[in-house]
């Protein structure tokens, strides 16, 4: 059996873990679940959490305004050079910078950039600063007299960040050619007048938190970690605690679904499991009279359909679970409320998955930065730079694991944080209604291991 | 629960978790077995009886593709390894993450050797087409 290796800019595929790794990580899952069902706290450690402005001379380094233009110039430089590299390069995907930058750089590694240092992309979001540049122009022009945005439809919530962050997963794992130049710099040119139109509909900032895929992405990851922007002041805040903050909104739970499920059918395409239905899928659609392309397109996306549908279905499953003790408020409530504890679940998925992309493949960027069309020119000479594959797979496989058990403990402290401020006049409700969604997280958390002791096995 | 008990509870959890380590091995390969090339192809094959080293991996090319499809042929961390292209073409190859790129003339074999130091799972490809010849995977030691 031979899979195709799912990237055609990864140079090199990972290993499936061992069964003991597999069975190992599950005990440590189910030992630590029942632990802390024991140990609990009784009052919310995140709601409210204290925030404190970094002081001192980086702080204020980091909060200036020409930082902001400086990282704002660069995002724009960025985006102008990834479609150009795209449909001016060399169309090969390992030596054109524009794939290796947006799959590896930006969509992977913005994540691991988030968790450590906040929001770093919304300094760096070249449509947003095109945006807010846009409207100081306009403004100037009109002396003032620019109509105000739209006023955010409520019911809009963030559905048109789900409807993005899917329609990128389709791009990326969908699409037969998803690493090719051209597609990469259309799509990123495509996806930008869309961006604008939400912008001049509604405003470059309400757009920006609930309708921009990415902003709201990389945002979702950011709460995760210890630093918090407040009225542009930079400042400290607890680990995880962010996510308590988020403004609840309809599709917030699609979005949620979307990063862990799409993750999780990338998974699912690199093993035996999946080329046997997918395979199935594609002669069924090449019976109907598709082409092999189409045919393999089509499958594939029934896959990624079927993978965020049934981690939708699994977190509502959770929610029905409150809703047996909880008869006053609604579903649809509850889901939105308890949807931000998913958040390190499905950093367990993309880290797990995307680990070594951005260690090893990460490195490729030194090289393409020197030569972003794959012309043969040495800007920074680093163009000759190889990749060093630092990390043996044995370590690798271990850090898989921690980061998988590290984010079932992280979901599992947020979910309770959480049912101590809706239950916090009925104390005997919080432990109980918290069963079924630890039930469905242990599922999610032992599938992700799962998942990696079964791909490319 | 009193915190005496939760303490204990914690104690015993770290119990359970060292005896599964113990009992699971989870740092051990299931499979010690010898490195192999998954499918052997007759003409690795000697009529020789005498056991002599494991048969070399071979890919042959026929008209750039690998005949009979791609193969996967496993090595162990640390191996030296080699792998044989032959091919009814001319064809240039390479193999990825070692970054090995080799010319193949018809009628001639072409040895592709590597120290295999680099675990994970590896494309070997027909450079002009990205056409995959076989697949090259070394485990852990």
């Amino acid at each position: 059996m031979t899979l195709p290796i799912a990237h055609g800019i990864a140079q090199r595929a990972d290993l499936p873990i061992t069964l003991g790794l597999f069975l190992f990580g599950s005990v440590v899952v189910l030992v630590v679940s029942f632990v802390a069902l024991a140990v609990l706290w009784r009052r919310p450690l995140f709601e409210p959490y204290p925030w404190r402005p970094l002081s001192g001379f980086l702080g204020r380094v980091l909060s200036s305004r020409p930082v902001e233009i400086l990282c704002g110039a660069t995002g724009v430089a960025l985006l102008v050079l990834v479609i150009y590299a795209g449909l001016k390069g060399q169309q090969t995907a390992a030596a054109n910078f524009a794939p290796t930058f947006v799959y590896v750089i930006v969509w992977v590694g913005m994540v691991a950039a988030s968790i450590l240092f906040g929001d770093v992309f919304r300094a760096f979001n070249p449509w947003r600063v095109i945006g807010r540049a846009v409207a100081l122009v306009a403004r100037l022009a009109t002396r003032g007299e620019l109509p105000p945005p739209l006023a955010y439809p409520r019911r809009l919530g963030y559905w048109p960040a789900a409807t993005g962050l899917v329609a990128f997963t389709v791009l990326e794992l969908v699409n037969s050619t998803p690493d090719d130049p051209s597609t990469v710099a259309i799509a990123t040119l495509v996806y930008s007048v869309l961006t604008f139109i939400g912008m001049a509909l509604y405003g470059v900032d309400a757009w920006t938190t609930r309708g921009e895929a990415f902003s709201v992405y990389f945002n979702l990851f950011s709460r995760l970690s210890i630093f918090e922007t407040r009225e542009g002041v930079l400042g400290l805040r607890p680990p995880l605690a962010g996510l308590t903050r988020i403004q609840p909104g309809s599709g917030l739970v699609l979005v949620v679904a979307a990063m862990i499920g799409t993750v999780s059918f990338d998974g699912l395409s690199e093993t035996g499991l999946w080329v046997d239905i997918g395979g199935a899928l594609g002669d069924l659609f090449g019976s109907l009279g598709l082409s092999s392309e189409t045919a393999f397109e089509a499958s594939n996306a029934v896959g990624l359909v079927a993978m965020v549908a049934l981690v939708f279905a699994l977190y509502r499953l959770g929610i029905a679970g409150m809703k047996i003790l909880d008869e006053r408020r609604p579903a649809g409530q509850l889901a939105d409320w308890f949807a931000p504890s998913l958040v390190p679940i499905a950093l367990a998925y993309v880290g797990a998955h995307y680990l070594t992309l951005l260690a090893f493949q990460g490195q490729a960027i030194t090289y393409l930065a020197s030569d972003p069309l794959g012309e043969g020119a040495d800007l920074f000479g680093t163009a000759e730079v190889g990749i060093s594959y630092f990390m043996g797979a044995r370590l690798i496989q271990w850090l898989w694991v921690a980061l998988v058990v590290g984010g079932h403990v992280a979901a599992l402290a947020l979910a309770h944080d959480r049912a101590l401020v809706v239950y916090r006049d009925e104390q005997d409700k919080v432990v109980p209604s918290q069963l079924w969604m630890l039930a469905v997280m242990i599922l999610f958390t032992i599938s992700a291991l799962l998942l990696l002791l079964s791909s490319n096995a | 629960m009193s915190r005496n008990q939760r303490l204990g509870l914690i104690a015993a959890a770290v119990v359970v978790l060292v005896v599964a380590f113990v009992l699971i091995k989870p740092g051990e390969e299931e499979d010690p077995a010898p490195p192999k090339a998954k499918t052997t192809q007759p003409e690795t094959q000697t009529a020789e009886a005498k056991p002599g080293p494991p048969p070399v991996p071979v890919v042959d090319m026929r008209d750039g593709k690998p005949a009979g499809g791609a193969k996967t042929f496993e090595f162990r961390s640390g191996d030296s390894a080699r792998i044989d292209v032959r091919s009814n073409q001319p064809a240039e190859i390479h193999l990825h993450g070692y970054d090995i790129e080799k010319s193949v003339q018809p009628g001639k074999t072409t040895t592709v050797r590597f120290k295999a130091d680099i675990d994970g799972i590896f494309n070997l490809e027909d450079h002009d087409s990205d056409q995959e010849l076989a697949r090259v995977r070394v485990n852990p030691r």
